[in-house]
């Protein structure tokens, strides 16, 4: 059992490191999907089961905040945890960014940084809930 | 606004900081140079909001190879591509760049951050320091990283 987590960053070396430092976290993982845009985000969502999002917030095409706007305006999709992982330091954009709901990482970050803000979003990483398609209650 | 002594000190401490967790590259207190003349490869970001600039950081191929071999968690047998290489640095150019505005200019104001920019130049130690500029260098095995900051009126 694990989840099927989809990195979201316009940089392929960022995604590598989210998920290498995924991994150190201890965070059961069954897949990787990723997508250097939002809109290429929008469209893994309908294409794969997704338990986690990691995603960024500058990104071309269709930016982090535009994606999460769209990702909550679906019902299917509505209640996948989100994480930003971002450089961003003003209280104000993280206050917007939270606001939506979602958690926020600040870069660079630490397998430990990483497992707190999991654990905090979605409980016992142990017993971790995937939507996927084996889970019977989905 | 900060003194320059307080801006090259900011510059120093994160860039350290943020090397040395993100790249696993050490600074070393062993005094290296990056001789006039010599190509280097920088990494370059313009900013806005809060107040408008730009930062850039610059070093020689091995560090880059080095550094982005690390990020990607890939061994010395086998080399990063020229895009992984600039992909790489221009992240770490985009990390150092937000966390040291955010310890200029404390964790209210906003700033916007563009796509980094890479090219290679030839190593030119003309850097004209003023009271909206600041540079530190960080020595690494493999030689030096110049850190920049340009802050515009």
């Amino acid at each position: 059992m694990g989840l099927n987590v989809l990195v979201v960053d316009d940089s392929a070396t960022m995604r590598s490191m989210v998920k290498r430092t995924l991994e150190m976290s201890g965070v059961p993982i069954k897949s990787f999907f990723d997508a250097s845009n939002g809109r290429e985000a929008l469209d893994k969502l309908e294409e794969e089961w997704v338990d986690l999002v990691l995603l960024d917030i500058n990104m071309p095409v269709m930016n982090g905040m535009e994606f999460i706007d769209e990702m909550m305006k679906d019902p299917t999709f509505n209640e996948i945890p989100v994480v930003v992982v971002s450089t961003e330091s003003s209280d104000t954009r993280i206050n917007e960014i939270e606001k939506k709901g979602v958690a926020f990482i600040h870069k660079p970050f630490t397998p430990e940084a990483v497992q707190k803000v999991l654990i905090d979003l979605i409980g016992d990483l142990e017993n971790v809930d995937p939507r996927g398609d084996d889970n019977d209650s989905f | 606004m900060l003194t320059q002594e307080a801006m090259t000190t900011i510059l120093f401490d994160v860039g350290k900081e943020v090397v040395e967790n993100l790249t696993f590259l050490f600074i070393t207190s062993v005094e290296t140079d990056s001789p006039e003349g010599s190509e280097v490869i920088e990494a370059s970001v313009k900013f806005n909001g809060f107040f408008e600039g730009a930062f850039s950081v610059r070093a020689n191929d091995a560090i880059v190879q080095e550094l982005t071999n690390n990020m990607l968690g890939k061994d010395d047998s086998c080399p990063s591509s020229e895009n992984e290489r600039r992909d790489a640095f221009g992240e770490l150019c985009n990390i150092i760049c937000g966390n040291v505005l955010a310890e200029i200019a404390g964790a209210d104001p906003v700033f916007n951050l563009m796509a980094p920019e890479i090219s290679r130049k030839t190593n030119t130690n003309d850097f004209q320091e003023s009271k909206q500029s600041a540079s530190a260098e960080l020595f690494l095995d493999k030689g030096l990283l110049t850190l920049r900051l340009n802050l515009y009126q």
